[in-house]
């Protein structure tokens, strides 16, 4: 019989007491990771989503976390519109002499198909949005898992702006400008859309099916049936926002009805967007572009990756204060094992005292008591763990549906052995007092039968 | 074997002082005797096996077992003693509560450095001569008095021991059950040649050992307990 094999018998004899001390160390290791994992993936996720959104051009009276949070993570409602003459100077690289436009791309938002954001934009989208470089460093554009984009240019757009501006001036002459007046019909090749991989999956849509857009965003308003689209592609998952959107082609956005691409007396040049997603060459670019809209009331340019640090600096408080209750489970459940071996002392001494009759060392009682304290701390401590990641791992999808964060159960990491060796100690530190009182028992008094 | 001389062994009062409550003048036991000491209650008869297995430390005097004196070693060397000179019986036969039976015999063997197949094949052998060979899985809560002062007497053997010392090991059994436990403990005793010091109350059972110490005339106050 071993040291190990003795504590084990301990252990098993008071199974339900060390049970439930191990459940409680369980319970707070638990909390701990599952903070870290849910914390530590939806920075990640929040920084990952914001690659190829080096500045987003947007309405100058919003502020530019929440311009961020709705062009990149299509959070909230629209922020307001810009004019056309701000994308065709971005997308034509006239912003300022070092800025080095590499791509500008429009969006307009404001609908939406059984709750996931239509965005409307023009075909560069596919062929020129970068979310990264791969392994080989070159610039990868968006993948496409089945069929393939429709076609919108940014010359269709720019056309298609003369258009909506025209329009308006006729209905004005013709004194018919009403609010909500039917445009002209989408021709049939603007009527396609592509799906974001999770809209494709939650919706069960394939290629040639058919999507009716909703007026608005949020509950379902009224539908857009005078424009049926079917769809012509589904994007390769991403893990970004950019899985659950629907994209159409600008032009047929502007023409659906009740939407007003051009306010009145407005040209072509004020036809109205959400907002322009721009990429420079230049590292400094999105600063100068900052810099620059800081002069122009009626625009901004909010940098998604500042903006998301500024978020998390502010969320950070909430996480540490989440984790400082992890970290205060745990030192209760220390407590827990102390009281419990203090507690059990008397018994424990008169143990002790057999041991001792028996020949055994000072140390070797010490051992046993650290030992049992450190097992049911470490059992408790290594179970936590396991199972926060094998909850993530069973229950990832839900939390993906409920968070639209993607939590990977397999995201072990040094911290996590961390926790464990903390924990361990700190049980270990728990049953030090106990087992120092244990060193002091008066033997012969505890052998006595009287006790 | 055991050689006592000037012992004394007290208490401190609270208050300050010493109260003395055992003095030995002079007291030895030989190799392979079996002794019963015998006296009222109070008389310091468990204090003396405390002082011999070196549990107790003296006041004053020397306990010297075999020409070594046992006060003199350090704690180390005193649990180190007692795992491998001295096997204890006592009263309420002090088994420990989590480990089976034969668990319970092991662990003698554990804490004086023995462990492996052959400490517990002869833990088994013990546990068969004592007639527990049925008993050997069970913890002591599933056993009877008599038998767990039968698991009591397998430990204090697995270590060959030199010395053992009873503690009134019959006090809470049945005159049935404690006669049987008496000729085992004397066979095994014999088998061994070990010396045994064994406390009694019972006149009849310390008349079937070789010698018998009364202690009255070494006890300071009755009543007392050392401290």
């Amino acid at each position: 019989m071993k040291l190990p094999a003795i504590v084990a018998r301990h252990l098993s004899f008071r199974f339900t007491a060390n049970a439930l001390l191990s459940f409680s160390i369980l319970l707070g290791a638990a909390l701990v990771t599952f903070l870290w994992i849910s914390a530590d993936q939806a920075e990640r996720r929040y920084h990952s989503s914001s690659k190829g959104y080096g500045v987003i051009l947007g309405p100058g009276d919003t502020s530019p976390l929440d311009l961020v949070l709705n062009t990149v993570f299509h959070l909230g409602q629209s922020q307001g519109i810009i004019p056309l003459s701000i994308y065709e100077q971005a997308h034509a690289d006239r912003m300022g002499r070092r800025v080095g436009v590499r791509y500008a791309i429009p969006q307009v938002v404001g609908d939406s198909f059984r709750g996931f954001p239509i965005v409307g934009t023009t075909d560069e989208w596919f062929h020129r949005f970068s979310l990264g470089k791969n392994a080989k460093g070159k610039r990868v554009p968006l993948q496409f898992l089945r069929g393939k984009p429709w076609r919108f240019s940014h010359e269709d757009l720019l056309k298609e702006a003369r258009e909506q501006a025209k329009e308006r001036e006729s209905l004005e002459s013709g004194d018919k400008a009403l609010h909500g007046k039917e445009h002209e019909p989408i021709p049939i090749l603007w009527r396609q859309v592509v799906l974001g991989s999770r809209v494709a999956q939650k919706t069960g849509l394939g290629l040639g099916a058919r999507v009716i857009p909703s007026h608005g965003v949020g509950a379902t308003l009224e539908e857009h049936s005078e424009a049926p689209f079917s769809v012509v592609g589904i994007l390769a998952p991403t893990g970004t926002p950019i899985d659950s959107a629907l994209y159409l082609p600008i032009g047929a956005f502007f023409r659906l009805a009740g939407h007003e691409a051009v306010k009145k007396g407005e040209g072509a040049h004020k036809v109205a967007i959400s907002s322009v997603i721009v990429d420079t060459k230049h590292p400094l670019g999105p600063m100068i572009l900052r810099n620059l809209f800081q002069r122009k009331p009626e625009a901004q340019a909010a940098i998604p990756a500042v903006e998301i640090r500024k978020l998390f600096e502010m969320v950070g408080d909430l996480t540490l204060a989440l984790r400082a209750i992890g970290f205060l489970v745990l030192i209760v459940a220390a407590i827990g094992i102390f009281n419990s071996l203090y507690l059990t002392m008397d018994e424990r001494r008169r143990e002790v005292a057999i041991m001792r009759s028996l020949g055994a060392r000072r140390s070797q009682i010490f051992a046993i008591v650290l030992l049992e304290a450190l097992a049911v701390g470490g059992t408790g401590a290594l179970l936590g763990i396991l199972g926060a990641h094998g909850g993530v791992y069973l229950f990832g999808e839900t939390l993906r549906s409920w968070t639209g964060v993607p939590f990977s159960a397999v995201d072990f990491g040094l911290r996590d052995l961390w926790l464990f060796i903390g924990v361990t100690l700190l049980s270990g530190l728990a049953g030090l007092l106990p087992g120092l009182s244990t060193l002091r028992t008066d033997v012969a008094r505890y052998l006595s039968p009287d006790r | 074997m055991i050689q006592i001389q000037a012992l004394e062994k007290g208490y401190r009062k609270k208050g300050g002082g010493f109260v003395p409550i055992l003095r030995i003048p002079e007291l030895g036991f030989g190799e392979a005797e079996s002794v019963s000491l015998v006296g009222p209650s109070g008389c310091g008869k468990t204090t003396l096996l405390h002082l011999v297995s070196g549990i107790l430390l003296p006041d004053r005097g020397r306990i010297c077992f075999r020409g070594r004196e046992v006060s003199n070693l350090s704690e180390g060397a005193r649990d180190r003693f007692r795992a491998q000179h001295i096997g204890y019986v006592h009263q309420t036969f002090n088994l420990l509560p989590a480990f089976s039976a034969l668990e319970n015999v092991v662990l003698g063997a554990f804490f004086a450095g023995r462990s492996g197949k052959e400490t517990r094949d002869r833990a088994r052998a013990l546990l068969v001569r004592v007639g527990l060979e049925d008993r050997m899985e069970n913890r002591p809560g599933e056993l009877s008095v008599g038998q767990q002062q039968r698991v009591a007497l397998a430990r204090a053997m697995i270590n060959a021991p030199d010395l053992i010392l009873a503690d009134e090991p019959l006090g809470s059994q049945d005159p049935e059950t404690s006669e049987a436990v008496l000729k085992l403990l004397l066979e095994l005793v014999r088998e061994s040649r070990a010396t045994l010091l064994m406390v009694t109350h019972d006149p009849k059972t310390a008349g079937c050992l070789d010698r018998q110490v009364d202690m009255r005339p070494f006890a300071v106050t009755c009543g007392g307990r050392a401290r």
